[in-house]
């Protein structure tokens, strides 16, 4: 009976299982995105951040290390605050933000934490460490910020800071993520690559709560992070500091190279700013103050900074002159003061006098007598071929040029060329009269203090310069020292502006940087400043047989170069040589820093 | 006095072997799901160990069937059935309430189901009434009167809240069939499923047009009988009715969570982390197994929680994940045996009170089995029910072994039973 429909039931029977064996074909075998998806259920790629590298100048102290600041978590279904006071106290919230934060994590997921406070300093961490016991849900991780034990250094060194969208953009690399930390400015940036390390990638397992269930196939597939590596400045901190003393309340900058390997020993620019106020959690308020500051404490002046060299800028027309045989040292010719503004007194002068007296007049004649040479008779013609084979000349001392330095952005200056002056006055319309003040280092002449710094140390040198640098060393792997650069200049003829230059420091406008125990050799300048008082000008070596350091100082607004400049590189000198400075009152006159007296007003 | 039987090796020894595998697959998938490292096996909070309490539980009560009078289970089958209606009802007062239904009684830590245990008394009944009547299922009369031996216990066990249970009691349906009930009923409720699915899907008022289109064309078609026209007319009503009581039924009838499943069935990537949850954790569960699956303990979908419920309703997606195609193409093979079988063994029964029985047992089987699989395969609306013999809780191994051994005690007894 009813056989037919014991059929049925088992068609029924066979239908709904053929149904299912489909199903299961279709999800198991033929559609493979399932895999993938199962996959990404527990799979999560964590990034192991590298501890970025630490920063040591030439002595082997710390200029710059990482320290831990505190990002905060909550994780809602966890979340259990006995004192709620407290709690609100310990991260300065209200009530309502509170509120507001639980509600917003909620929203994300009620098992995986949220990040509600970012940015802890170490020292606010351990005031209210001792609290947490009272607060369930609340998770913490540290996470490295740059510490500076001794402020210094702030633009040299640079900051760190998250990358933003730009960078992001131009990084060809892939390897930065929104968020990632990157070196802004300076040797943080210059360096990135090898201060960074590189980050590590670990397969986590995670569970349906995301709570971490372990490594993936035994970490195997993991990268490992590499840390940065440690990188030896050949900045001397003492001297920097003491520099950076010298320079408080003043604007302007000194630079110190070593002669014999061009290293840097010292790099500052005032006003300058306290490095920690650019880690953690201010960050972002510190800069925007720095930034909108008048004063531009964060500009580098010694690097970006371009001013005229003035009177500095005789030693090189000196050099040039004896070079193309314009002047030899006996040479006797007299001066007055038809030709341009001076103060050194009328009368009879020889190349060393003209230096040390800073004659502007005699510069000028011999600037007239290299600019026109008479090879050709039409005077416009002449003057521009004077013109190239000068700007030949300066340009040989790393004048115009950013010198390979090993730091993100460096001016160049300027030294002007025929064609400068062609597209300024129209081809052959000018002549020596119209550029006359490029002899005593005015006019279109536009140098570094980085640069000034250099020109003391290949007069140091007599005619020769290493490329300048910071680093010298990467972890235990020595930063070679470039190739020596040389100037067009005969060796010889340096004896004689070094002489002039011990002079200068000895009887003439130097007077305040003289030691009589150490032998400074330098050169001031007063550089004209149509917007206020002339900045004050110096650069120098010492001692003078065996240079170990060579110095510019640029200040300014403070009248002239044998006050404010000549006295700052003058300590810096001593101070880096002797390890002390025996003039007190010297010190005392740059730090009270009242440099203009009633003749400059 | 007859010479009854009770040799053990009378009973079927096909059914008996798949029951075996069956509940040893169980074990096995139970204890993959109780395999996370704070859960120790020898303790009352590892469902395996318990599963393994239940199976030694039921093959005792199993051998106790064997060694039973049969003629009891005739008689004990009104009794048991007013019995299991008492207690659906006592449950209402004094049972605890778990995951929303209050449907269970807790006993020295054991939890137990009296609505797994009426599928089972109702299925006796069932067959004791067409064993003693004869009832003629053409008659709506009798349907009527058959069908409420059904819906109250179904009444019963939906006021609890446990809904996927008492959609179980439907499946008797298909023993009416068997009885001669016209297929005509079947069409017409699966007609009014599908309209009621289709209602999801599009606005009613397409819907409306598109039925009334449908109406006038079959009225024009059949106005030469008045009876048809009636009855057309009917159809026609109870149509608009459900198109119109659609949103009713799922806004106001439904609870949220049990509207949630069956509108995430039709779109589960509307709100993958909400009510679509554990339809694509299973279907990534059952995916991602492939064709070998990823081996036994190496379900990472099972052990890192994302398969809900795995233990019990959705230990088809354990058993997937962790076998592949292999696997589940087997387990569902060796369930259209024992389905089949019972077919078999039911139409081979000369007694009508074992034959009924028999179509009981298959019509709770493939309800089961259909809707279970079904669900965790995406393709049926999330209902709480178990697979028997896997999923995991006593009162359904129980019942469900209770059920296939009355079944086989009978079967093995039936050259004796005409002599009742």
């Amino acid at each position: 009976m009813n056989g037919d429909k014991t059929i049925l039931f088992k068609i029924l029977v066979l239908f709904i299982s053929i149904l299912f064996v489909l199903r299961l074909f279709y999800l198991q075998v033929y559609d493979s995105s399932f895999k993938k998806l199962s996959a990404n259920n527990i799979l999560h790629i964590e990034t192991v951040f590298p501890a970025r590298g630490i920063i040591l100048d030439k002595n082997q102290d710390i200029v710059v290390e990482n320290e831990p600041s505190y990002d905060f978590f909550i994780i809602p279904n966890q979340l259990k605050i006995s004192d709620t006071i407290s709690f609100l106290e310990s991260f300065n919230l209200s009530s309502g933000d509170l509120k507001n934060i639980i509600d917003k994590a909620k929203k994300y997921s009620s098992y995986k934490p949220s990040i509600f406070y970012k940015g802890m300093s170490h020292y606010e961490f351990a005031v209210i460490q001792n609290q947490f016991s009272s607060f369930e849900g609340i998770y913490h991780i540290a996470k490295p910020i740059r510490h500076y034990p001794s402020p210094q250094l702030a633009h040299l060194l640079g900051h760190v800071g998250e990358i933003n969208f730009n960078q992001l953009k131009r990084d060809t690399s892939n390897y930065y993520k929104s968020g990632d930390l990157i070196g802004i400015g300076g040797i943080e940036k210059s360096y990135e690559n090898v201060l960074r390390g590189n980050k590590g990638y670990e397969l986590k397992i995670y569970d349906v709560k995301g709570q971490s269930a372990g490594s993936y196939n035994n970490a195997s597939n993991d990268s490992l992070v590499s840390n940065g590596k440690q990188l030896h400045l050949s900045i001397d901190s003492e001297l920097q500091i003491y520099i950076e003393k010298l320079l408080y309340g003043k604007i302007g900058s000194v630079v110190a190279i070593e002669p014999s390997t061009g290293n840097i020993l010292a790099m500052a620019s005032s006003p300058t700013f306290d490095p920690n106020l650019l880690t953690g959690r201010n960050y972002s308020k510190n800069y925007l103050l720095l930034q909108k500051d008048t004063l531009k404490p964060i500009f580098n002046r010694a690097l970006m900074a371009t001013y005229p060299p003035g009177s500095m800028f005789k030693i090189i027309q000196a050099l040039i002159g004896l070079q193309e045989n314009l002047v030899n040292s006996e040479d006797k010719i007299f001066v007055d003061h038809s030709n341009i503004g001076d103060l050194a007194p009328i009368g009879y002068y020889d190349l060393k006098k003209a230096i040390v007296k800073s004659s502007n007049n005699y510069f000028f004649k011999l600037f007239r007598k290299m600019i026109n040479r008479i090879k050709d008779t039409n005077t416009y013609i002449d003057s521009r071929l004077g013109l190239i084979e000068w700007n030949n000349y300066v340009k040989r001392f790393g004048l115009g040029s950013s010198l390979n330095i090993d730091m993100p952005i460096v001016s160049s200056g300027f030294i002007p060329s025929y064609y400068y002056y062609d597209n300024l006055y129209g081809p052959n319309r000018w002549k020596f009269s119209n550029i006359y003040s490029l002899s005593i280092g005015q006019g279109e002449l536009l140098v570094t203090p980085l640069q000034m710094a250099n020109l003391a140390a290949i007069i140091a040198n007599k005619g020769f310069f290493y490329p300048p640098k910071i680093v010298s060393k990467i972890d235990e792997i020595n930063v070679p020292i470039g190739d020596k650069i040389y100037t067009a200049i005969d060796t010889n003829h340096y004896n004689l502006v070094i002489d002039a230059m011990e002079e200068v420091v000895s009887l003439g406008s130097g007077r305040r940087a003289f030691m009589n125990y150490l032998t400074l050799c330098g050169k001031t300048s007063t550089v004209q400043n149509p917007h206020g008082y002339d900045h004050s000008g110096f650069i120098g070596f010492a001692p003078k047989e065996k240079p170990v350091i060579s110095i510019s100082a640029y200040i300014e607004n403070s009248g002239q170069g044998g006050r404010a400049a000549a006295s700052i590189a003058s300590l810096a000198t001593e101070y880096y040589i002797n390890k002390n400075v025996k003039r007190e009152w010297l010190e005392k006159y740059v730090l009270i820093g009242d440099f203009i007296d009633e003749e400059d007003k | 006095m007859r010479k009854i039987n009770n040799n053990l090796f009378s009973i079927d020894p096909l059914i008996t072997g798949i029951y075996i595998v069956l509940i040893s697959i169980g074990f096995i998938t139970i204890f993959s799901t109780q395999n996370k490292d704070d859960i120790l096996f020898f303790s009352f909070s590892n469902e395996a160990f318990k599963q393994l309490l239940w199976i030694s539980f039921s093959i005792l009560m199993l051998f106790s069937i064997f060694f039973l009078e049969h003629r009891l289970i005739y008689n004990l089958a009104v009794p048991l059935y007013v019995f299991s209606i008492f207690l659906l009802v006592l449950v209402l007062f004094i049972g605890d309430e778990i995951a929303s239904s209050r449907s269970w009684f807790v006993l020295f830590g054991f939890k137990f189901q009296p609505s797994e245990f009426s599928k089972f008394t109702t299925a006796l009944f069932i067959a004791k009434i067409f064993d003693s009547y004869n009832l003629n299922l053409k008659s709506i009369k009798n349907l009527f009167y058959i069908s409420s031996v059904i819906i109250l216990p179904a009444f019963l066990v939906l006021v609890q809240g446990d809904f996927g249970t008492a959609s179980v009691f439907s499946c008797f349906f298909l023993v009416f069939i068997r009885q001669g009930m016209s297929l005509k009923w079947v069409f017409f409720v699966i007609g009014f499923i599908i309209i009621f699915f289709l209602g999801l899907v599009f606005e009613p008022n397409v819907l409306y047009i598109i039925f009334s289109i449908l109406f006038l064309i079959v009225l024009g078609l059949s106005l030469n009988r008045i009876k048809n026209v009636i009855n057309i007319f009917i159809i026609y009503v109870i149509t608009v009715f459900i198109i119109n009581g659609q949103g009713v039924v799922l806004n106001q009838l439904l609870k949220p969570h049990q509207k949630n499943r069956v509108e995430s069935l039709i779109n589960p990537n509307a709100d993958p982390l909400g009510t679509g949850w554990h339809i694509t954790q299973s279907k990534i569960a059952i995916g991602s197994g492939g064709f070998f699956g990823k081996g036994f303990l190496n379900g990472t979908q099972t052990k890192l929680d994302f398969v809900p419920k795995q233990s019990t309703d959705f230990i088809f997606s354990v058993l997937a994940e962790e076998y592949g195609f292999v696997g589940s193409f087997l387990l569902i093979a060796i369930y259209s045996i024992l389905l089949i079988r019972i077919i078999q063994l039911a139409e081979n029964q000369k007694d009508i009170f074992a034959r009924i029985f028999g179509y009981c047992i298959f019509s709770v089987f493939i309800f089961h089995y259909t809707v279970n699989i079904a669900m965790t395969l995406g393709m049926f609306p999330v209902i709480g029910i178990p697979l028997p013999f896997i999923s995991y809780g006593g009162s359904s191994l129980l019942s469900f072994s209770l059920l296939l051994f009355m079944f086989l005690k009978l079967n093995s007894v039936k050259g004796s039973l005409l002599a009742r």
